[in-house]
């Protein structure tokens, strides 16, 4: 079978056409935007860098999670997995870009171009004593070293997944698929090992003192949201063409929704209890995490997360015909993916040196703009991927078992739902 | 799942599944049969015979250990100050821990439309509630009075005084007493329709009227069914987050304290994971006897083997996770606490355990990757000893090298469990053992009408 | 009804025996097609689309899990809230009296608590269980209705229904039923 390639409907073309333009705008004017905003703490670049880091972390969000998620969908070859496996893969073929877009942060550490991680990148000796011990983990070179494995590691096994998948594309030999599930396992434990420490490393040691266990795991289910409610969003706009059309039913958004409301569900979970048992203990070291998201008008979005991430999501997915119509659930998914923006807002600004804590306005505004620039970059590039492969594995002998089904629709679809 | 087998005869051998959901060619009838026969013929195989007699004595000598400890008081034991909480939680964790496997199995995989899990749900629900059972009576001997136990539920008294609510023991009483009771209530409805199947076919008037009695005069009907589907399926909506929630709760019993090495923000979900590994290991322990004893190997086939051992694989590099993050952020955390606390969990006068863990839920399940040690039954056996072995050891490791060493030096101590800490705890698996035996013997440990709707799919007309 | 003068009040029904969920799927349609309403069909696990086939389509057991799980919920917040903000306060590790995230644990468990056991009666009750006679019982085959065989029961009530009328289209039924008998009322 040969290798056809994808043409992107009308829709998906305007918007790589307008990322372009948003690209360079966005960027800019954020570093515009970030010359009022400097103070003897933060130069501009300092400031331009906190909105960087919360853009990046977010779009990074996405081919991290494909990256997860093609690992699962090797391992339990599912009917929603099939019809997005294409859209992970082209997910991940944009990790050598992220790694271009990570330079500006990577560098911080190593040339003190920007202070983001002054809370141990300072002079030692002006550290709290508990930093002080993480120095043999927290400095420079061997952060900047880990930085570069973690994304050599990602970009290899990217490559590697996705030019087997290629192979498949055009030889149809059926035993690639055993390299599939003979590797996936392991890779997904890479990558939770992985996201770990890069979570760690990247996002966590913002705030130098403070830990949590449960934080990496919350990062993945977070970026799994993401990327779930990202997918739903490109299926929805790809759906109409072949030969995703012949394949693609509505039992594949039900089961997308599903999952939607599981990592909903889960990210609940895990936010809630990291709270609860740092609330409940009360350490010194670690309740200033929370007192500094809990003060002034940070705490009202608190509750906002807390209802509109949570709750209302929640709520909107129980029912059955929002997870039944590509459009509403497609409608769902851009709210949920308004919610991660506000989410990765309270997770990183509030580490940032302020006055008082607090939301500053005028900082949301260059945290929009970087992140509608780096947005740009990214769908442009990520687009441009999509239409280099077909939306289906054809060749993959499992795909016809797995998609097939669409005649026992009423089986499947009273059989379960949540 | 016939489908893979017969309809696509391009599907290379070499990607196909291990085995089939139901081996042989079988009828509704002969799968009926298969099942209720060992309730009503009462075949009674040595292998049960032995489970029921071992059992039966250790219920009687866990008896004995709790008359002996209610008589003399908890001094009996080896708890003492620091660890005032011994074998006792540690036995209590471990118990509820095996029991959440069942409600994963009855709840979370149907809600997955995993098919599967239509031969093991009702043994593994079993298993759940004398686990929780079993769990559940910990905490009230634990008390020493086990007379003055209601004081733990907010009940109006003279003195006005509620339990505290803020404290996670008395979220556990909470969480304990929901998921039994649902537990319960999920087990029984489960079971009505294969009652009335035991009802139909019981010979004798006195199990035709038990169990015609317990079957509620369930006929089967299309409106029935209709409601006791949806019935169904929102228990297992409503049970999925009880089970995620009932070991975190268990799992905050230690995390809210604040205690290097059980103060850690990671234990909800790395408890929720050990759970489930701990219970498909004991499903397993249970499942791959008694379906040889009563030849139940056509519908507890390779295929279900195989998919178990594979969650327990995975499960376990969760829970083994857990231990990486914790030693990792122990570290990290530049804490002198927390660090002086891993050091001592791995270097320490416990470190045997904690090595005996690392091999019992690292380096045993490592051997499920192979085919061979998910097909072979007495392999897998083996590995789920270590599994369950390891599963004590991990709760054993996180509640003594914490107490013994705590904040202050002056207030460190020692900790072994006595004699009687030994009858108590094996007396729970002997009471354990015996209540799955009389299981196995008077309820169907399969669920006859799952067992058949699996069949029709691999049967029925539109495939 | 005027109905019962023809055949008495002695008959609950005619039913008609299978060894075939999907047989008895079709004679369900066959039956409501002809205008039968009156009926149900009998099986040995769900057969999916056979309530929709007797024009069964809606329960309200969903409703009844809802209304519980929120009457839980709110029981067991406002039981803490009443305990410790009202009834009994008192500081404890100088946490607020309100601590709502502590209040969290016990009112989950009190939701689910409310909704599985509402769930469960509501689903036996709106059943009719347990109910020890029901006239299908009378029929000797139908003991098998608990293992292999599925039975279609168009019953007395029906405004159509004819004791002879009705067995007849029973017995011409496509597919043919393996019996087709009186049930005694």
């Amino acid at each position: 079978m040969s290798t056809t390639n994808t043409t992107l409907p009308f829709t998906l073309q305007r918007v790589r056409g307008l990322a372009m333009i948003i690209a360079p705008l966005g960027l800019l004017a954020g570093l515009g935007l970030s010359i009022p905003l400097a103070t003897e703490l933060d130069s501009v670049f300092d400031k331009f860098m906190q909105a960087y880091v919360y853009g990046f972390w977010l779009w990074f969000a996405i081919p991290m999670g494909s990256f997860a998620f093609i690992m699962i969908h090797h391992m339990t070859t599912g009917a929603w997995s099939y019809v997005s496996q294409r859209i992970f893969e082209a997910a991940m073929r944009t990790l050598p870009l992220m790694l271009v877009l990570f330079i500006p942060i990577l560098i911080g550490p190593f040339t003190g171009l920007h202070s983001i991680y002054s809370g141990w990148t300072a002079a030692t000796e002006t550290l709290p004593e508990i930093v002080q011990n993480k120095l043999p983990y927290l400095n420079p070179p061997f952060w900047t070293g880990r930085a570069l494995a973690y994304f050599a590691a990602w970009i290899a096994i990217s490559m590697a997944f996705n030019g087997w998948s290629k192979k498949l594309d055009e030889t149809g030999d059926a035993l690639i698929v055993k390299k599939f599930r003979f590797f996936a396992p392991l890779c997904l434990i890479f990558y939770c090992l992985s996201m770990t420490l890069a979570a760690t490393d990247w996002i966590i040691s913002i705030e130098a003192e403070w830990w949590s266990t449960m934080y990496a795991p919350l990062t993945w289910i977070s970026q799994g949201l993401t990327t779930l409610s990202f997918t739903v969003i490109i299926l929805s706009y790809m759906g109409d063409d072949k030969p995703l059309s012949n394949y693609l039913s509505i039992e594949h958004y039900h089961h997308l929704g599903n999952l939607m409301l599981g990592f909903t569900v889960l990210w609940a979970y895990m936010s809630f209890s990291q709270y609860l048992i740092i609330w409940s203990a009360n350490l010194p070291e670690e309740i200033h995490y929370y007192l500094n998201r809990q003060a002034n008008d940070l705490n009202i979005l608190s509750v906002i997360l807390m209802g509109f991430h949570f709750l209302a999501p929640l709520l909107i997915l129980l029912f059955r015909r929002n997870k039944r119509s590509a459009s509403r659930l497609r409608t769902i998914a851009f709210y949920v993916l308004g919610m991660r923006m506000l989410d990765v807002f309270w997770h990183i600004n509030p580490s940032f040196h302020h006055p008082a804590p607090g939301i500053y306005w005028n900082e949301v505004l260059t945290h929009l703009l970087v992140f509608a620039g780096i947005g740009g970059v990214w769908m442009w590039f990520f687009l441009g991927e999509l239409t280099k492969r077909p939306m289906l594995c054809l060749n993959d002998p499992h795909l016809h078992i797995a998609l097939g089904h669409r005649d026992l629709g009423h089986h499947e679809e009273a059989s379960g739902h949540a | 799942m016939n489908k893979m087998s017969t309809a696509h005869k391009s599907y290379p051998e070499a990607l196909r599944p291990v085995g089939e959901l139901i081996e042989g060619k079988q009828t509704y009838e002969s799968i009926t049969d298969s099942i209720t026969s060992v309730v009503l013929e009462r075949p009674n195989p040595p292998g049960w015979m032995l489970m029921f007699v071992i059992g039966g004595m250790f219920t009687c000598i866990y008896g004995m250990s709790l008359v002996y400890l209610f008589a003399a008081g908890t001094g009996i034991w080896g708890i003492t100050m620091p660890v005032a909480w011994g074998w006792a939680i540690i036995n209590f964790v471990w118990w509820i821990g095996i029991g959440h496997a069942g409600t994963l199995i009855s709840a979370i995989l149907l809600l997955l439309r995993q098919d599967w899990r239509n031969a093991i749900n009702r043994f593994a629900e079993a298993m759940t509630i004398f686990a929780v059972a079993c769990a559940g009576q910990f905490p009230l001997i634990h008390m020493g009075r086990l007379w003055v136990g209601f004081f733990i539920l907010p009940y109006p008294n003279t003195m006005g005084l509620w339990p505290q609510f803020r404290s996670p023991l008395l979220w556990d009483v909470f969480a304990i007493s929901t998921y039994g009771s649902v537990s319960l209530l999920f087990w029984y409805l489960g079971l009505i329709p294969d009652f009335a199947s035991l009802r139909d076919r019981a010979k004798n008037r006195f199990a035709q009227l038990a169990y015609g009695t317990v079957a509620l005069g369930w006929r089967g009907s299309a409106r029935h069914w209709f409601r006791y589907e949806m019935a169904s399926l929102l228990l297992a909506g409503l049970c999925t987050p009880l089970v995620v929630s009932v070991h975190s709760i268990v799992s905050f019993d230690f995390a809210v304290a604040n205690l290097p090495g059980w103060h850690a923000t990671i234990f909800p979900p790395y408890f929720v994971a050990g759970a489930i590994y701990a219970g498909f290991a004991m499903v397993l322990t249970l499942a791959l006897p008694i379906r040889s004893w009563y030849n139940l190997k056509h519908i507890i086939t390779a295929r279900h083997i195989d998919l178990m051992a594979k969650i327990t694989l995975a499960t376990s590099m969760i829970v083994v996770y857990g231990y990486a993050a914790e030693a990792f952020f122990a570290w990290y955390s530049g804490s002198e606490m927390e660090r002086t606390m891993m050091w001592n969990r791995i270097f320490g006068d416990y470190a045997p355990a904690y090595w005996a863990l690392i091999l019992c839920n690292f380096v045993a399940p490592q051997f499920l990757w192979i085919k061979w040690f998910r097909t072979n039954v007495y392999g897998l056996f083996l590995i789920c000893q270590f599994v369950n072995v390891g599963m004590w050891l991990e709760r054993y490791v996180i509640v003594v090298t914490s107490l013994t060493k705590d904040f202050l030096p002056s207030s460190w101590g020692t900790y072994h469990g006595t004699f009687w800490d030994w009858m108590t705890y094996l007396g729970t698996i002997g009471f354990f053992c015996f209540l799955m035996a009389l299981f196995v013997r008077f309820v169907p440990m399969i669920a006859i009408h799952e067992v058949r709707v699996t069949h029709h799919k691999m049967t029925g007309e539109h495939h | 009804m005027s109905h019962y003068d023809n055949q008495g009040p002695s008959v609950f029904g005619i039913a008609a025996e299978y060894d075939d969920p999907d047989q008895l799927l079709k004679a369900a349609r066959s039956a409501w097609d002809a205008g039968y309403r009156d009926m149900d069909a009998y099986s040995p696990f769900p057969v999916h689309g056979l309530a929709e086939a007797i024009g069964f389509k809606r329960t309200w057991v969903q409703l009844t899990t809802l209304v519980a799980g929120l009457t839980g919920a709110a029981v067991g917040f406002g039981t803490q809230w009443y305990a410790t903000v009202v009834h009994y306060p008192y500081d404890i590790g100088g946490r607020p009296l309100f601590s709502w995230p502590a209040y969290i644990p016990v009112t989950f468990e009190c939701m689910v608590l409310f909704a599985a056991f509402t769930t469960g009666f509501a689903m036996l009750i709106m059943n009719g269980l347990p109910q020890p006679y029901h006239p299908m019982f009378n029929i000797d085959s139908f003991a098998r209705a608990s293992s292999d065989r599925f039975f279609l029961c168009i019953e007395a009530t029906d405004g159509r229904f004819k004791l002879d009328d009705t067995k007849a289209f029973m017995e011409k039924l496509d597919p043919k039923p393996i019996e087709v008998s009186e049930v005694p009322a």
